[in-house]
């Protein structure tokens, strides 16, 4: 690859990293998302551009037939999802301390000594020991 | 070093405003946002959340009441976008606020306790959906809800025959086109679209950088509008 190429190459992936970051904007431009002086240069391209308008109409048309689509039909009343959580909220509270807990350590020995304990008896009644 | 093209707006929205605040929707001078469909949901304002769950934590059922109360739409708007089900969505919304209870001395107050509750919820539809999908019911289609919605399409068929056959109609495709889009960019495009949910909140939901929900919901958008294009809906 020449040194042209690379050259070439690099600068249509600035284009295509600048186009793509125009295009966000319009999303985050419809979303009303963007800081004062990024709204101001994409409502100044949105004045002139009519692309930029035709964008942002279809990318507003999705937003239409997406919301149709997905909106609930009807959202039921808060009370009776409330009373039940308020029946939940009768138990106390959990506590933030928590519970002393044996440490596995302490649970290993115990479990070690008996072991050996229950082997030293049995050796012992078969006179081994 | 390229950054996101969100990155900007959120820091200088950061720098003046604080790191919790509500995103700022329809802004005097952008010509397109008073008319984009967005919805309205009243919510908690964010100064109160730490007093809320102070008075919670002291054995205060009323204020528990208000918490709930004031994000139960939202919280059921989000279930139902992810399951399509009311009474998934009711059960969903019910178990998020029994889990709410149970782990809110968890709570830090420096966190926002609208997208602390939504990240629940959302967690929740996100197991239920894939419960209900694994589920021989949901496979053939028989699952309860559904014989409700097909119910009620049939009596507004029986109103206005032509018009409820294609918005249902319409809306099968669009739900079908939304289906077909990557993982990311659905879940991205779903949480998007309330009022009360900006970049930055979806962001805390979804646990990616502020940059990447503004690529996602373009980038879901743009694929919606080339297929809903091409099948003739737009």
């Amino acid at each position: 690859m020449s040194c042209f190429d690379r050259v070439r190459d690099l600068l249509r992936f600035k284009i295509l990293r600048r186009h793509l970051a125009a295009e966000e904007h319009i999303s985050a431009f419809i979303d009303g998302e963007l800081a004062e002086d990024e709204r101001e240069q994409v409502a100044a391209q949105f004045a002139l551009d009519p692309s930029v308008q035709q964008r942002v109409r279809d990318l507003r048309a999705v937003d239409a037939l997406v919301h149709q689509a997905l909106e609930p039909p009807s959202v039921p009343k808060a009370d009776a999802c409330i009373q039940g959580a308020l029946a939940a909220d009768e138990s106390p509270l959990p506590s933030t301390q928590q519970k002393p807990r044996v440490p596995t350590a302490v649970i290993a020995s115990v479990g070690l000594i008996v072991t050996a304990g229950v082997a030293f008896v049995g050796l012992r009644r078969r006179g081994l020991v | 070093m390229w950054s996101p093209p969100c990155s900007n707006f959120l820091e200088n929205h950061q720098r003046s405003t604080g790191p919790e605040s509500v995103s700022i929707h329809h802004m005097p001078g952008n010509p397109t946002a008073t008319t984009t469909p967005r919805l309205r949901i009243q919510t908690a304002e964010r100064a109160s959340d730490a007093q809320f769950v102070e008075r919670v934590l002291a054995g205060d059922q009323t204020a528990f009441g208000e918490i709930l109360r004031q994000y139960h739409g939202l919280c059921y708007h989000v279930a139902y976008k992810v399951l399509r089900n009311a009474s998934d969505a009711e059960e969903v919304v019910q178990d998020a606020f029994i889990k709410v209870h149970g782990a809110l001395p968890e709570f830090r107050s420096e966190a926002s306790l609208k997208t602390w509750i939504l990240r629940i919820v959302w967690r929740l539809s996100l197991n239920l959906q894939r419960d209900r999908s694994r589920s021989s019911w949901a496979r053939l289609g028989l699952d309860g809800d559904r014989e409700l919605e097909v119910e009620t399409a049939q009596s507004r068929l029986a109103e206005h025959p032509d018009k409820a056959y294609q918005a249902q109609d319409t809306r099968e495709k669009v739900l079908e086109a939304i289906d077909r889009l990557p993982e990311p960019l659905r879940q991205a495009l779903v949480l998007h679209g309330f009022d009360e949910l900006g970049y930055d909140d979806v962001a805390r939901i979804l646990q990616v950088p502020v940059g990447t929900v503004c690529s996602r919901i373009h980038s879901a958008r743009r694929k919606l509008a080339e297929d809903l294009h091409r099948r003739g809906l737009m």
